[in-house]
């Protein structure tokens, strides 16, 4: 897991990261977000060893990154915001430069390479020179060289940047893997709906400062936003509305039924997201023609906003 | 270690594969061998001419093979040292613009093993061809008659300095943080720079500069084959070129003795390099083993070029070693402050470093603590080595004492006030003090001789250029003042001197422009120490907040 207490990164004439602390238990992704120049990238540069903090401290798996930096930079592994790669190097060829970086053994690291190419799509291109893969593969392929020691924490610096819709959903599943996996994960984008889907708690960075934080549930709650569930009707009939009704009020942690337009009905949800297949389920029983069904939560973009962190950015 | 694995050394790796692709090294050895084909037709064609009269070079026909080998010699150098040294150059360059160097900074790899594998790596085209025309040169040895310990020997010199100057290269790419183009000028003035400053040493027969080049490799070489021909050796490279501290030693070993410790230096400044560019070169201990070596080379070398000038050029001129001496450490003590001196954020990240570790301060010779105590050492070093080298000269006590303290007043100053401008909180404090220090020692002084018409030179006293040579030539030549025994002597020799000293500043505009300097580092010293307690009561203040700070903790501050 990564622990930071207190942590200020200084440049110059200029206080980047002022005093954030914060933990991300393994299994966890926790998601920064924040203008540009509110110190996320500082924040991530820290935590990765590459910029000395002014104060505070940063333990790695229980390392402590300043006293023990070898141990702790073992368990971790860091995507910066560019990708840069070696141009004239194959696909595999990287990967095993940056395998043998990690100190891994000279006889694991073929069959490293090759899973993790595979993981995240480029297993046709493993024999292709860098120069000719298009910004989005090389993208996957720093991905794929962030997590090839398989380290316990990582942290993903804009991540999704150039990758093309496909690519990306191919990227949140790795991740989202990886976090099943056990892996603590920061990352941050600029891409808010992203990290919606893939985070369990989130933090908004502002001049510096974490100005709100914690697990997503929370952060919804604290956009004032209720949940709904919306269900939109093909054929919106007396009867079939009655028929809706009835299957959905009076059930626990679901409340009145409002018609927002045409066919399109929303009731407000306080339950278990658990709940929502059987729910659908009994919709279907009752034969009611469903054109869509879904959850309307306040998502990242809102609590940004509510955060004010928009407005100054 | 990267040479005991390089395989498991990952820049040695990248670099290998970046640079020996086959067909790469395909397109490149027809290259070399359409080039080596034609320079050897070339040689043929010269060759046959023998009977030329007046050639510069009279041939020989059973030389020829010695000849080619010495041609080849030259090729082989300016590939390994010369292309050797730009690859290097252009592969850290490459990695450090493009940022793939701080990839390999978070990673657990050892910061000694990225040098490794960059030094022996990026330039591995060049020593791979350079490998392939060892054999050839061994066969063209045997039929030329030169000795294959002689070809041994410099090969074993030109590896040391290939080795040597790949580093160099390896250190200017991974020091560039600007554009391009801008690095490509910063770096070819500064090769310029210490190409000159090598060239002019060497022209004076320094040789530890001669030493610090690849000029050995080829000497005993060279000389060897031309021998075999009607050439004969010319007679100032029959005088030893090899002696250090008055003794003989063996090229190669010299060659070592001067290369490796500096190759050493240069390993570990790309290694501090490549972990954090902000990180001045060296630390403060590997700066004071830097001066060290240097002033053992400068001792060393200083007595071989007065031994050499008295022996070839002229007998009678006084050495002028002492004045020398001052420039060099002053010049040192400058360097070492510059690149020592912490900035404020420098200096409490040092004071936080030793809180963690339970100690209440950096310790002296910390880095990124003050400059005092290093100067202090500095100041103790040089005096040790001018001790040593004012006895040959008889220096008097009375007058190495206050030389050396007229030395040690403007190290103090330059230091002091250089640190208290750095740590300072003020804006534009880098142009005040530069601008300062150019006024007091060069501008000033100037522009009162030219106003007085050189009368006056009050301001003489303030400059440690005009002074040093004052001190320093009045140690070095002036016999009188030397052979004082009291101190009504010295006053009397001193009145009366005639080294361009006293007699036209005057004593008392001396005296009175050295106790103000004096006063000027003292108050500097004073005000550096107020800046660092300045600092040291924010960061006590910054740990209290952060001793009372919560707890890592899962995120929520909703």
């Amino acid at each position: 897991m990564i622990e930071i207490r207190s942590l200020r990164v200084d440049y110059e004439n200029v206080t980047a990261v002022s005093d954030v602390s914060l933990a991300v238990e393994p299994g966890r992704v926790f998601g920064l977000v924040g203008p540009n120049g509110s110190g996320k990238t500082s924040l991530l540069k820290a935590i990765a060893g590459l910029v000395e903090p002014t104060y505070g401290d940063i333990k790695i798996c229980g390392c402590d990154l300043e006293l023990n930096p070898r141990e702790a930079l073992q368990k971790l592994g860091f995507m910066p915001d560019f990708n840069a790669v070696y141009e004239n190097l194959k696909v595999w060829e990287y990967l095993d430069v940056f395998a043998t970086a990690y100190l891994i053994d000279r006889n694991k690291r073929l069959d490293l390479v090759e899973k993790w190419v595979n993981q995240v799509g480029l297993g046709d291109k493993t024999d292709a020179l860098i120069h000719t893969l298009s910004r989005g593969m090389r993208q996957r392929l720093v991905l794929a060289r962030t997590l090839i020691h398989d380290p316990e924490v990582a942290l993903l610096d804009e991540p999704a940047s150039g990758i093309d819709a496909l690519g990306r959903i191919e990227m949140r599943n790795t991740l989202k893997e990886a976090a099943r996996g056990g892996k603590a994960i920061i990352i941050s984008s600029h891409i808010l709906s992203e990290l919606s889907d893939l985070c369990d708690s989130a933090g908004i960075m502002e001049k510096g400062r974490m100005v709100v934080s914690g697990d997503m549930a929370r952060l919804r709650a604290y956009t004032g936003m209720k949940t709904e569930i919306v269900v939109h009707l093909s054929e919106a009939s007396d009867e079939t509305v009655k028929e809706l009704k009835a299957v959905l009020e009076g059930r626990p942690g679901i409340g009145a039924l409002k018609e927002e337009k045409t066919g399109e009905f929303c009731a407000e949800f306080s339950g278990s997201r658990d709940e929502l297949p059987g729910l659908l389920g009994a919709l279907v029983k009752e034969g009611l023609p469903i054109a869509q069904f879904f959850i309307r939560e306040a998502g990242l973009e809102d609590i940004y906003f509510k955060a004010g962190a928009g407005k100054t950015s | 270690m990267m040479p005991l694995k390089p395989r498991d050394n990952a820049l040695f790796v990248r670099n290998f594969r970046d640079r020996m692709r086959p067909h790469v090294i395909g397109s490149y050895a027809a290259i070399l061998f359409v080039l080596v084909m034609i320079f050897l037709l070339a040689l043929t064609e010269v060759f046959a001419d023998t009977g030329r009269e007046n050639a510069l070079f009279p041939l020989i026909p059973h030389c020829v093979p010695a000849r080619i080998l010495a041609y080849l010699a030259v090729f082989q150098g300016a590939v390994l040292l010369v292309l050797g040294t730009l690859s290097a150059y252009r592969m850290a360059l490459q990695d450090r613009l493009n940022g793939t160097l701080d990839f390999f900074r978070a990673t657990p790899t050892e910061g000694l093993d990225h040098v490794l594998g960059l030094v022996f790596g990026a330039p591995i085209m060049e020593w791979f061809f350079f490998l392939l025309l060892v054999p050839v040169m061994f066969v063209l040895a045997l039929m030329s008659d030169v000795k294959v310990a002689v070809l041994a020997e410099f090969y074993a010199s030109l590896a040391l300095c290939a080795v040597f100057y790949h580093s160099l290269g390896i250190l200017a790419g991974v020091c560039a943080t600007m554009k391009k183009y801008r690095a490509a000028v910063n770096i070819l003035g500064l090769a310029a720079l210490i190409c000159a400053g090598t060239a002019a040493l060497v022209y004076i027969r320094s040789s530890v500069a001669y030493h610090g080049t690849f000029l050995p490799c080829y000497t005993n070489l060279l000389m060897n084959i031309l021998d075999k021909g009607a050439f004969s050796r010319p007679e100032f490279l029959d005088y030893s070129v090899h002696i250090f501290f008055g003794k003989p030693l063996s090229p190669l070993f010299f060659q070592a003795l001067v290369q490796a410790p500096l190759c050493g230096l240069v390993w570990l400044a790309t290694k501090r390099k490549i972990s954090s560019a902000e990180t001045p070169l060296l630390s403060s201990f590997q700066l004071l083993f830097l001066t060290s070596l240097i002033l053992v080379f400068f001792a060393g070398d200083s007595l071989f070029t007065a031994e050499f000038r008295r022996r070839w050029y002229t007998p009678q001129n006084p050495n002028p070693i002492l004045l020398i001496y001052f420039y060099l450490v002053f010049f040192l003590s400058v360097l070492f402050s510059i690149m020592a001196t912490p900035t404020a954020l420098g200096y409490q990240k040092a004071l936080n470093r030793a809180a963690k570790s339970g100690l209440s301060g950096p310790g002296w010779f910390v880095e990124q603590n003050s400059n005092a105590g290093w100067t202090i050492l500095l100041c103790c070093l040089f005096a040790a080595v001018y001790f040593a080298l004012c006895a040959p000269f008889k220096v008097s006590l009375y007058i190495f004492t206050a030389s050396f303290a007229v030395l040690a007043v403007f190290i103090a100053f330059f230091a002091s006030a250089y640190e208290f401008f750095k740590l300072g909180r003020f804006r534009g404090k880098t142009i005040i003090f530069s601008t300062a220090v150019l006024l007091l020692w060069i501008a000033l002084p100037i522009t009162e001789a030219i106003l007085t018409s050189g009368k006056y030179f009050f301001f003489f006293c303030f400059s440690p250029l005009t002074m040093f040579a004052i001190w320093g030539g009045m140690a070095t030549n002036d016999a009188a003042v030397n052979s004082a025994t009291t101190v009504k002597q010295l006053i009397a020799a001193v009145k009366s001197s005639n080294s361009s000293s006293f007699s036209e500043v005057g004593a008392i505009t001396v005296i009175t422009g050295h106790l103000l300097m004096f006063a000027a580092a003292v108050l500097f010293i004073f005000l550096a120490a107020r800046e660092r307690k300045r600092i040291r009561a924010r960061v006590a203040g910054g740990r209290e907040l952060n001793a009372s700070a919560a707890p890592a903790r899962s995120p929520d501050n909703i």
